[in-house]
């Protein structure tokens, strides 16, 4: 009794205290999963780190609550995945009252794809002006989220740059091995054709040699519709289609009825870390998501 | 008020339009909230009939004022000329402790429905209690707002307000011009204060609720004016509010809420008035773009204007009638609506349906002085409505 009392206590007082161990550590919090992972490679120990959407979760729409206010109102640096994909962090980090935030885009630097040629608006659906913002599925891009990581970890600490910077390098290193070992073992994927649901696949299409011809959703972040689905159908048809990628946080309804109607096979693939039991970083991501293919490759 | 709306206007396009040298961004929203309604109300001219109404107009601006903080207005007209219905700055990310400063003219925070635009709540008005209580804009006020969120792991926010408060005595609260023309009917100028305070926690992953504790002090009536009785007669209010949500997956969501006002009112006459009054609902929103659900309202007094869309009534009106609930604790008006909606894109288009049953209990017909309200019967409206916006995108709050 005595002795849970005085944990109690140690815990309690852990939680108040500005100086103990713990709070040496920078807090740090990401609006993905993925930012999150490449992070705690270059944090390491020194950071702890904690993502507001999960690796399930439509990163598009996170819901504003007051308990991710209380948590940035803790934290020294917020990492934004950019480009408006999340701009509900904006209204996150206003409510967190958190004047000394460090605030980092960690899509500075990149080369976006699909940046609209005319001014955006509601007819396109949900585009974003600054271009697809889900680039983190392009490996290399991982090279550049790791920088931008880096240099705001810098920023509020500047004490400990070597060893970020020893960190940034290994992580840097082991990406570049990866990537190697990835585009070779997705060699046969080249010039595979599939349907995405929505369009989360840009990035990763273009490094591995994946086409999409077409999109569940006829416009980015509109709901299927009955005539573009019939559209789907006899696309699939033709030009014999054989998977449909869809993101674990849309709904299986207008996939399963192509899937009825052509016998096209449904693949739930996860845009994220954490999207899948055993996606835990950022490199068992890319191993999760060419395993996967290759197994619909070989089916076929 | 018109040639002070159009020329915000013009001066915010201006400056968008990159005359300033450096662009500053401002986001600008603007919202038509158009209705088709129908009621079996005896005695209205149109009982009966579909009536076609553009109920509100509304422009929504808002942007970083400094790196701090932001500033909103927004303006709207129902019917007849454009106010601002809010205007006010917020300074989030400068003080330090957690705390936030809000001054202007704001949706004041006594439970947490008043918050939301009417546009925004699914059954298309506010409920019974924040019109009788809080006026026809529920509990909008100008005054100066602080905030201080506690330092414990949960989010807890204490709020306090230091409100003009002449809403309190008169009717319609969104009507308050800058200059202080309603001063006259409450009979001074001191100022009411309310105060909130809120948690908000996890219940599972995918389960939140949030709890609210409001309160209000206020002189309505001053010793200045005849019907005070020589002496200042204070109002002091509660609210208890919580929002339970539960969302299975991304696009499916099932939100309860509750709010429930207790009034205490002195009288001249050394008897004060105690009255209650209570909203719930539930509202299940299901496949990304449809939900539907059903309300109850239970309010002190009679609940009475011409059909329950209808604008055109005059602060007189609704002095007589609709907010002497306030000081009503014999009669009561109770209505059930059952309410629904789908949007083609989120945000931007919206169309909403409801059906609401309105009845009145009347304990005691010589209180209400007025033999309208004495015979009232009950009531039964059909409403469609069209929310159409444009702007940028706005993130889905809890
Ligand atoms: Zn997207």
């Amino acid at each position: 009794m005595f002795r849970k009392i005085s944990i109690l206590i140690t815990i309690l007082l852990l939680s108040f205290s500005n100086y103990g161990y713990a709070a040496k550590k920078v807090k740090v919090v990401a609006s993905t999963t993925d930012i999150a992972s490449i992070a705690k490679e270059i944090g390491k120990d020194k950071i702890s780190i904690s993502s507001l959407a999960s690796g399930k979760s439509d990163p598009h729409y996170v819901e504003v609550l007051p308990s991710y206010m209380r948590k940035v109102s803790k934290a020294d640096l917020y990492l934004k995945v950019g480009m408006s994909l999340d701009f509900w962090a904006d209204l996150i980090i206003e409510g967190s009252r958190n004047s000394k935030l460090y605030i980092a885009d960690c899509s500075d630097g990149i080369t976006p794809l699909e940046v609209p040629k005319q001014q955006v608006d509601a007819s396109m659906g949900d585009v974003h002006p600054e271009g697809n913002p889900h680039y983190q599925l392009d490996p290399e891009n991982g090279h550049i989220i790791a920088g931008n990581i880096y240099k705001a970890l810098v920023a509020v600490d500047p004490e400990n740059d070597g060893f970020y910077k020893a960190n940034l390098d290994a992580f840097n290193k082991k990406l570049d091995e990866k990537i190697k070992e990835w585009k070779q073992k997705a060699a046969p994927l080249r010039g595979m054709e599939v349907i995405t649901y929505h369009k989360s696949w840009s990035y990763f299409s273009r490094a591995f040699g994946i086409k999409i011809i077409d999109t569940v959703e006829p416009k980015p972040g509109i709901e299927p519709t009955p005539s573009h689905t019939k559209e789907l159908i006899n696309l699939i048809k033709t030009r014999n289609i054989p998977l449909i990628i869809k993101e674990p946080y849309y709904s299986n309804r207008a996939p399963n009825t192509i899937a009825r109607a052509t016998g096209i096979k449904v693949l739930q693939l996860p845009p994220s870390v954490g999207g899948a039991e055993s996606v835990n970083d950022y490199f068992a991501l890319f191993d999760y998501l060419i395993n996967s293919l290759l197994e619909v490759k070989e089916e076929a | 008020m018109k040639i002070l709306f159009l020329s915000l206007l013009s001066a915010v396009l201006f400056f968008q339009n990159g005359v300033a040298q450096v662009p500053r961004r401002v986001d600008i929203s603007f919202l038509g909230d158009f209705r088709l309604f129908t009621q079996n109300i005896d005695g209205s001219i149109r009982k009966d009939k579909p009536t076609f109404q553009l109920a509100g107009f509304e422009t929504y601006i808002t942007g970083y004022l400094n790196p701090f903080g932001r500033g909103t207005f927004m303006i709207a007209t129902h019917g007849h000329e454009f106010e601002v219905e809010e205007g006010y700055a917020d300074i989030n990310r400068l003080l330090p402790w957690g705390l936030s400063v809000k001054a202007g003219k704001y949706q004041v925070n006594f439970g947490r429905i008043a918050l939301m635009h009417p546009h925004a709540l699914p059954f298309m008005e506010y409920p019974i209690i924040e019109r009788i209580y809080g006026g026809f804009h529920a509990y909008n006020d100008m005054g100066i707002q602080l905030n201080w969120m506690l330092p414990i792991e949960t989010y807890a926010n204490l709020s306090i307000n230091v409100l003009h408060g002449d809403w309190l005595a008169h009717a319609q609260s969104g009507h308050i011009e800058s200059e202080d023309i309603y001063g006259e009917y409450r009979g001074t100028s001191d100022p009411v204060f309310t105060s909130r305070f809120n948690i908000f926690t996890g219940l599972s992953e995918r389960t939140n609720l949030d709890l609210g504790l409001s309160g209000l002090y206020g002189i309505y009536r001053g010793k200045d004016l005849v019907s005070s009785g020589g002496r200042d007669l204070h109002a002091t209010m509660g609210c208890l509010d919580f929002k339970y949500k539960w969302r299975p997956n991304d696009y499916t969501a099932l939100e309860i809420v509750g709010e429930g006002v207790v009034n205490h009112r002195q009288m001249p006459d050394n008897n004060p008035i105690d009255n209650w009054g209570m909203v719930t609902y539930a509202n299940l929103k299901f496949r990304r773009n449809y939900n539907i659900g059903i309300k109850f309202d239970y309010a002190p007094g009679i609940f009475d204007y011409e059909g329950s869309f209808d604008w055109d009534y005059g602060p007189e009106y609704e002095y007589n009638n609709t907010r002497a609930g306030q000081f009503d604790d014999k009669n009561h008006t109770w209505a059930i609506s059952a309410f629904g909606g789908f949007s083609l894109m989120e945000e931007t288009t919206l169309i909403r349906f409801l059906v609401k049953y309105q009845d009145y209990i009347i304990n005691d017909a010589s209180s209400l002085n007025n033999t309208a309200l004495t015979d009232k019967k009950a009531e039964l409206l059909y409403a469609t409505q069209l929310v159409f916006s444009l702007g940028p995108h706005k993130p889905h709050d809890f």
